[in-house]
């Protein structure tokens, strides 16, 4: 094995090598030295050319992304969002008319759907109705008020009487107050036919009743905000 | 070719060694990184392990949620980063410290010097991944994904990053070659990359987090980018040393590893926006990031064509070889998985991909069948060489092969398939505008495809356990120096031998 070694690599002037070289020859070391032998050379790279084809499909590719660019880059508009919209019908549409009644209704299924139910009839003697309930279509302030801050103690709708108590509401903006309370006071669903609410007289009761802490009780409520009134 | 004649290039370069010399000084080289070397597979693999058992908890509380779900440190959300973060961190990244820093050491002929220092950023490094892990489970996990290691680790994980790739980079420094070869090209960029991504993210995200959708932006460029900018140049430079070095035979072009290399480098790094399509983005960078994955076709098809045109040929050889079965299992997957992931860029395509196990498919095709079995092809080569012995088992080393490459072609193709009906069903609108299955009939129609990943997750735990065992058996087998050494392979070799 050792001659095989120093036929193939003959020492030559340099020191270095030939250390190296005489190292080889012991036995120990060339079983050390086993899995070095037996690799095949370093990496090295051959020159190949570009293939055609790869060429073409770049070219195609550099094509395709300059239309694609020049079509949806909308001159870097930060504020343009829809790569399906040109860039200034967004401008021509003006503000988004809500729909009082869809945005009720969700604002209805995400706060209040639990206790007064889908259908609004609340649970018999336990939470009080809103189909049909005196109190929905009566003052419409005095609903806001109740929205806004609660209601606690013993409460008498449509006859009945009922003792629980139902927390604010008041972190809801004006605007889904507005909403919910219009969905209750007229959806067909309830069978419930009165005006709806606006979001000013959500503003006004939220001014009016700033100073109030507490859930109200319904004697408060008869003297601020009568049914009737 | 005959193993010892010289390439042309050899022969024209003034300073081309003779292979005895070249031979003793890798000799010396595979020397000075056996402690590192082996210390980082060995917390691979380790990782590796512990990876794995949080993938499986994961994979099976999708189809039994209460499974382990009363302890607090086994909920969902916790098992399923502490999984992530272990084979990103833990895993993937020792494993490409190890292999990264060999190959580069390697071909810079360069020993590395002052190994002390190494092992000092790759015990802090691992110390830090420790933990992070305990961290996410404890519950301080950052609602950042892909940078869910608490704070208080982060630092000494950029430290120790520090400490560690400035090897690859003084390797590089003093190397004794003229000619720079591709491998080379790809890890000293990736280890400059991650920790420009590293610190950006985690001063963007954590420390000074930006305001609104940038948050987002710069969360997607970060998660992309360590697939794109740390894992897969390392994965691409141990192949491009690995396919020829196995198979004696020179690399077919080096004009395509300079172009796969250099759009690369400017493609990847825009790819992560596509994550964000359909989000409050502004459009254009949207765009921008869509035609920057499209673009991606060209490197990945560059390189797929240098690749297969150096194996073609010598097929029945490369299936003989460890090394050479896995990496190639990689680089085929590399190609199928760029493209697949180009598609997903597209809108038309992303519009029913997003939000479903498609994408999940995708980053497991990616970080396992390229990523994963390329570090393993790395490691059959690598770890013979540092520790002077031979693979125990061949037996073990075809099962690891099956059970993996098995286990994940199955998993990549149930969640992929599943994720597309899922997208479609998700789509659908009947007449009245509503949507046509409700959430509650898209989990039912999901359960029989999760038992399905999760036995491909199994059939991996297999492997892993397999390559486990292997690993072990060879560190605590007598070094070959007393025994004669044969290289291990999988089929009965025909002629010369190779590992």
């Amino acid at each position: 094995m050792s001659d095989d070694i120093r036929k193939q690599y003959p020492p030559d002037g340099n020191p270095r090598e030939t250390f190296e070289g005489n190292r080889f020859e012991d036995a120990r070391m060339q079983r050390v030295h086993d899995q070095l032998m037996r690799e095949r050379p370093e990496p090295s790279e051959n020159f190949a050319p570009l293939p055609l084809a790869l060429t073409v499909l770049v070219m195609f590719l550099c094509v395709w992304a300059g239309l694609y660019l020049a079509k949806y880059t909308f001159e870097f508009d930060p504020f343009h969002y829809n790569e399906d919209r040109a860039a200034n019908a967004v401008a021509d549409e003006g503000p988004k008319e809500v729909d009082m009644m869809a945005l009720g209704k969700r604002t209805f299924s995400q706060n209040c759907v639990a206790c007064h139910q889908q259908d609004g009839q609340g649970q018999p003697g336990v939470y009080p109705p809103l189909a049909g309930s005196e109190w929905v279509q009566g003052n419409p302030k005095r609903l806001i008020a109740i929205v806004l801050h609660g209601l606690a103690g013993e409460v008498h709708v449509n006859g009945e009487t009922y003792n629980n108590a139902m927390t604010p509401f008041g972190r809801l903006r004006d605007q889904q107050i507005a909403a919910v309370l219009t969905y209750v006071r007229s959806t067909p669903d309830f069978g419930n036919e009165s005006d709806p609410v606006t979001e000013d007289m959500v503003a006004e009761v939220r001014d009016e009743t700033s100073d109030q802490s507490e859930q109200w009780s319904q004697d408060q409520l008869d003297e601020l905000y009568p049914i009737d009134g | 070719m005959s193993s010892q004649s010289p390439t042309l290039l050899d022969s024209l370069s003034p300073t081309a060694e003779r292979q005895e010399a070249l031979r003793a000084r890798l000799s010396e080289v595979d020397r000075s990184m056996r402690t590192p070397g082996t210390f980082f597979v060995v917390a691979a693999v380790l990782w590796l392990m512990v990876g794995t058992l949080f993938a499986l908890l994961t994979a099976i509380k999708f189809t039994n949620p209460s499974f382990l779900g009363h302890t607090e440190i086994f909920t969902f959300g916790r098992v399923r980063s502490a999984h992530l973060n272990s084979v990103i961190y833990g895993w993937a990244t020792n494993a490409g410290f190890a292999v990264g820093l060999w190959i580069m050491a390697r071909l810079c002929r360069t020993r590395v010097r002052h190994t002390r220092i190494l092992m000092a950023g790759a015990v802090f490094w691992n110390l830090g991944v420790i933990g992070g892990i305990i961290g996410i489970l404890k519950g301080d996990m950052v609602a950042v994904e892909w940078l869910e290691m608490p704070g208080y680790v982060t630092p000494l994980l950029a430290i120790s990053f520090a400490l560690i790739g400035v090897w690859a980079i003084i390797a590089f420094r003093w190397r004794q070659t003229d000619h720079v070869y591709v491998s080379q090209w790809y890890i000293l960029a990736a280890f400059f990359w991650l920790p420009w991504l590293y610190t950006t993210a985690q001063i963007l995200l954590v420390f000074e987090p930006a305001k609104g959708v940038v948050q987002s932006l710069t969360n997607w460029w970060f998660a992309h980018n360590v697939l794109g900018l740390w894992l897969t140049p390392l994965g691409l430079g141990t192949a491009y040393y690995l396919i020829p070095k196995v198979l004696g035979r020179p690399i077919y072009s080096y004009y395509l590893s300079v172009y796969g290399f250099w759009t690369l480098a400017l493609f990847y790094n825009w790819a992560g926006v596509h994550h964000l399509i359909g989000g409050p983005v502004p459009a254009w960078v949207i765009s921008a990031g869509t035609v920057a994955s499209v673009m991606m076709v060209i490197p990945v098809v560059v390189v797929a064509v240098n690749h297969h045109m150096t194996v073609v040929g010598l097929h029945r050889q490369g299936w003989r070889s460890p090394t050479i079965r896995f990496i190639v299992f990689g680089a085929i997957n590399y190609t199928i998985v760029s493209l697949i992931g180009s598609a997903m860029a597209l809108r038309d395509v992303n519009l029913s991909t997003h939000f479903t196990d498609f994408t999940v498919g995708h980053a497991h095709h990616g970080l396992y069948a390229f990523y994963t079995m390329i570090m393993f092809g790395g490691m059959y080569y690598m770890l013979p060489r540092l520790l002077n012995r031979e693979w125990p088992s061949a037996f073990l080393i075809k099962t690891h092969f099956w059970m993996t490459a098995l286990g994940i072609l199955l998993m990549v193709n149930v969640l992929q398939i599943c994720g597309w009906i899922v997208g479609e069903m998700m789509n659908q609108v009947t007449q009245d505008g509503t949507v046509a299955y409700t959430f509650q009939q898209i989990v039912e129609f999901r359960v029989p495809w999760h038992w399905l990943r999760s036995v491909s997750g199994f059939m991996i735990t297999i492997g892993h356990f397999a390559f486990f065992i292997n690993v072990v058996w060879m560190l605590f087998r007598p070094s070959k120096a007393d025994q004669p050494s044969q290289p291990t392979l999988l089929t009965r070799p025909t002629a010369e031998a190779n590992a």
